[in-house]
């Protein structure tokens, strides 16, 4: 047995297993800390909690077979600890414990740590700083407050005063607009941890921020996490549940690291994205585990109008042993993405009951800018995922979505609003129990998606498979059993594909200008 | 002098019985009313707008016969009046009015704006249409003519920068969604440019009233119209308060202080002047709607 140490705080370790699984192990193990059971686990990453700072560690790892080398790790330093009950925070589920809680932060030095102690900590908006250590202890719950009253809002767009610029802080859905400040809201800080075993509930329901959840009402709804250009951030350990809208939103945000996070919703509940990075660089999701109404993770870029005036890409993006469920798209890029998706690698995930594994969405529009290239799924595992990989250039989102101009599949010239879809390769996916198509792919005519490799990918049908629309365009009927559908593609390679179980043809292949079959 | 009361004395002189008067001077009166509700929250605005709207439309929510001729352009800026008595009073007669109303768009003119299918335009007819078909699209038919009301505010742009296209862009941009943004912020530009070019235009030329240059009632016009475009602009964030706010002030004021000096000289009972009137006094009163306390 192998692991890697992948995350060491003062307090904090995570351990990621080398080829026991995905997500779950294949088999339970025991963690063993400095020669004592630390704690059973079926997980492949793993957290380890009440370490002491500036301290050695030996950790080994073992199951009924194996046992792990010793490796030995010495935690990070830390100055103090605020305890913010000592800050006149009361956890007792009804006191506001907003102010003291963001008096503990706001107070919080460099390499010193705010502690949230076991209880329920009501609040509305707390705000990050730089060079900040947020822990969540077992037990702790910040759970907050539905009342819009109590909650800032986070201007879209303000003015310079010599009008030649503009200062952003809100956005929702692409557009730089006026919404709430996250339930946690970071703006422009850097080297904050947010960690523990604790839990942010946003506590949203139909009653509340669910209710007519398409209109504004004063503002946007409020993510559970917003980080608006921050850099350096780690969330580890916490679990988030219930959010008003998207669970964890970085924004305009860099060197980011997601970590053994669990992220629940109801499945019926709207909009509750799990982590929507948008126009981020170098994100590592690692270990989080997704069970909610929406996407679990929707990789962004913004709307047309931010993705022309900034041009900024999400790109370098790594998402590893995470086990995304129950929502629309595991996998999502876009449909904001006016600008750009590069360099994206997910393994080693499970996708149990989502919509679809690989979900793409873009249409004429988006502009020149809306890059999809380097993307690489290797090792995943789906089971009853509705259709495993869709690409689908025709999305019919916004008011003119179901126009001649999206929806025509005739050519038109390639201008400055035609997208582009670049290099996309599947290797190692076993997909189980499909419902609606193996793959469902439709590139435009005018420029059709650049490559997409198939490498040992095997895909098989449930006994009693359902019918679904394969990917939201017109023409795109609700199908069941239909195998692997690509049209307007440049290259397709499909190396050692198998489909079973689908009723006519396995390849029903179209405007493919270089097919590569073995 | 207390314009509140200033104003509400002009309501009481503006007789109920005037409901069948129409036209473009009445629905900037009508607008300056909902304006005033707004703000004051005085029933007697909203029951000059109920017992107009009800010389139109039946307590089913249906149009009466005689304005059913969609043909007068000007019957559309009814709309805006059954969409502001249905957000007031949530009676959904008037709801179901304004979807007939609006639903001659698809059924006559193939969802197209009639405005733009006239040879000859004019800004003021326009204006009658305009708001109302960018308001009922963004409403009711999901924002699916967006691109072609963009192209629309595209052609107005065409006309000379002046006060009364300044009041049309700002008219339409408050119903229009923030959803779709490059088109919102298009409008914005527009109307900003606008505005801007006006004042500029104004100050080289020493065209504001005390200027000692400018007088005379197209003058008045011209200020109040401008005001209105600018205060409304900058409630909007059209343009930037801190700096415009004082301007927009300052020309009510201004305009204000020459009319009601000159009116005390005129009195018109019928006729284009006694429209002239109805006209001033609504534009005064959708001005003075957006006129901060403080100024």
């Amino acid at each position: 047995m192998k692991f890697n140490v992948i995350l060491k705080t003062a307090r904090k370790a995570v351990i990621e297993l080398i080829g026991q699984g995905f997500y779950y192990t294949d088999k339970e193990y025991e963690i063993y800390i400095n020669n004592t059971l630390y704690t059973k686990s079926t997980k492949v990453v793993q957290s380890i909690h009440n370490l002491k700072p500036n301290t050695e560690y030996s950790i080994y790892v073992k199951n009924d077979t194996e046992t792990s080398e010793v490796v030995v790790i010495k935690t990070e330093y830390e100055f103090v600890t605020l305890n913010v009950k000592e800050f006149g925070a009361k956890g007792d589920g009804v006191h506001d414990d907003t102010t003291m809680i963001q008096c503990a932060i706001n107070s919080c030095p460099k390499d010193g740590r705010v502690l949230i102690p076991e209880g329920c900590y009501k609040i509305s908006t707390l705000f990050l700083k730089s060079d900040l250590r947020l822990e969540l202890a077992k037990g702790a719950v910040l759970s907050a407050f539905t009342d819009r009253s109590k909650f800032p809002i986070l201007p879209g767009r303000i003015e310079s005063f010599d009008e030649t610029d503009e200062y952003n802080l809100g956005s929702w859905e692409g557009n730089p607009l006026d919404s709430f400040a996250g339930i946690i809201t970071g703006i422009n800080v850097s080297n904050v941890e947010i960690t523990g075993e604790g839990t942010i509930d946003g506590c949203a329901d139909a009653t509340n921020w669910w209710n007519n959840p398409k209109v504004r009402n004063i503002a946007w709804r409020p993510r559970l996490i917003f980080l608006n250009h921050c850099n350096n951030v780690t969330v580890q350990g916490i679990t988030v549940k219930n959010s008003p809208c998207w669970n964890i939103h970085p924004y305009f945000s860099d060197d980011l690291s997601f970590v053994d996070l669990t992220i629940l919703n109801p499945k019926d509940s709207p909009n509750t994205d799990g982590l929507d990075p948008e126009s981020c660089k170098n994100v590592l999701i690692v270990g989080v585990y997704f069970s909610l109404g929406d996407d679990c993770i929707a990789i962004k870029s913004g709307k047309i109008y931010m993705g022309a005036k900034h041009k900024r890409p999400s790109e370098n993006l790594e998402i590893r042993q995470c086990c995304m469920r129950d929502g629309h798209g595991s996998i999502t890029i876009g449909s904001e993405m006016a600008g750009g998706v590069k360099n994206l690698t997910v393994r080693e995930c499970l996708f149990i009951d989502t919509d679809r594994g690989l979900r793409i969405k873009t249409r004429r529009g988006r502009g020149k800018d809306a890059i999809i290239d380097g993307v690489l799924f290797e090792n995943i595992r789906m089971d009853h995922v509705m259709t495993p990989v869709v690409i689908n250039c025709f999305y019919f989102c916004d008011p003119d979505g179901h126009s001649e101009y999206v929806q025509s599949k005739n050519p038109y010239a390639v201008d400055d609003r035609t997208p582009f879809i670049g290099e996309l390769t599947f290797r190692n996916l076993d997909c189980t129990n499909c419902h609606a198509a193996a793959s469902y792919m439709y590139g435009l005519p005018e420029q059709k998606i650049e490559k997409v490799t198939f490498e040992n990918v095997s895909i098989s049908f449930a006994e009693n498979a359902i019918k679904a629309v394969p990917a939201m365009m017109d023409g795109a009927d609700e199908t069941s059993l239909l195998g692997l559908y690509a049209n307007n593609l440049k290259t397709l390679e499909l190396k050692n594909v198998r489909v079973e179980g689908c009723e006519g043809e396995k390849f029903l292949l179209s405007n493919i200008d270089n097919l590569i079959q073995e | 002098m207390n314009l509140d009361q200033f104003f509400q004395d002009y309501l009481a002189e503006f007789q109920s019985d005037k409901g069948s008067l129409k036209g473009y001077e009445v629905s900037l009166f009508l607008q300056g009313c909902m304006g005033l509700y707004q703000k004051t929250k005085e029933e007697c605005y909203l029951e000059l707008l109920k017992t107009y709207a009800k010389q139109r439309i039946t307590e089913e929510g249906t149009l009466i016969e005689e304005f059913k001729n969609d043909e007068m352009l000007e019957n559309y800026h009814l709309g805006i009046l059954l969409y502001f008595l249905w957000n007031q009073t949530k009676e959904t007669f008037y709801e179901k009015a304004l979807k007939e109303l609006g639903s001659t768009f698809s059924s006559k003119y193939q969802g197209k704006n009639p405005m733009f299918a006239k040879e000859v335009k004019n800004i003021k007819d326009i204006y009658m249409v305009q708001p109302f078909y960018t308001l009922y699209d963004t409403i009711y038919n999901k924002k699916e003519h967006y691109l072609e009301i963009m192209e629309q505010f595209h052609t107005i742009n065409q006309f000379p920068n002046d006060c009364k296209k300044a009041v049309l862009y700002v008219d339409c941009f408050s119903g229009m969604s923030e959803e779709i943004y490059e088109h919102y912020l298009t409008l914005l530009n527009l109307t900003k440019a606008t505005i801007k070019d006006i004042l500029g235009h104004a100050r080289e030329n020493k065209l504001f009233l005390n200027d000692g240059v400018a007088d005379g009632s197209e003058s008045v016009e011209n200020t109040i119209f401008t005001s209105y475009a600018v205060l409304k602009s900058c409630h909007y964030k059209i343009l930037l308060a801190e700096k415009y706010e004082s301007t927009g002030a300052y020309l009510f004021h201004a305009a204000m202080e020459q009319y009601v000096s000159h009116q005390k000289q005129m009195e018109a009972k019928s006729g284009q002047a006694y429209l002239d009137k109805i006209k001033m006094m609504g534009i005064f009163m959708m001005a003075y709607s957006y006129l901060p306390s403080n100024f």
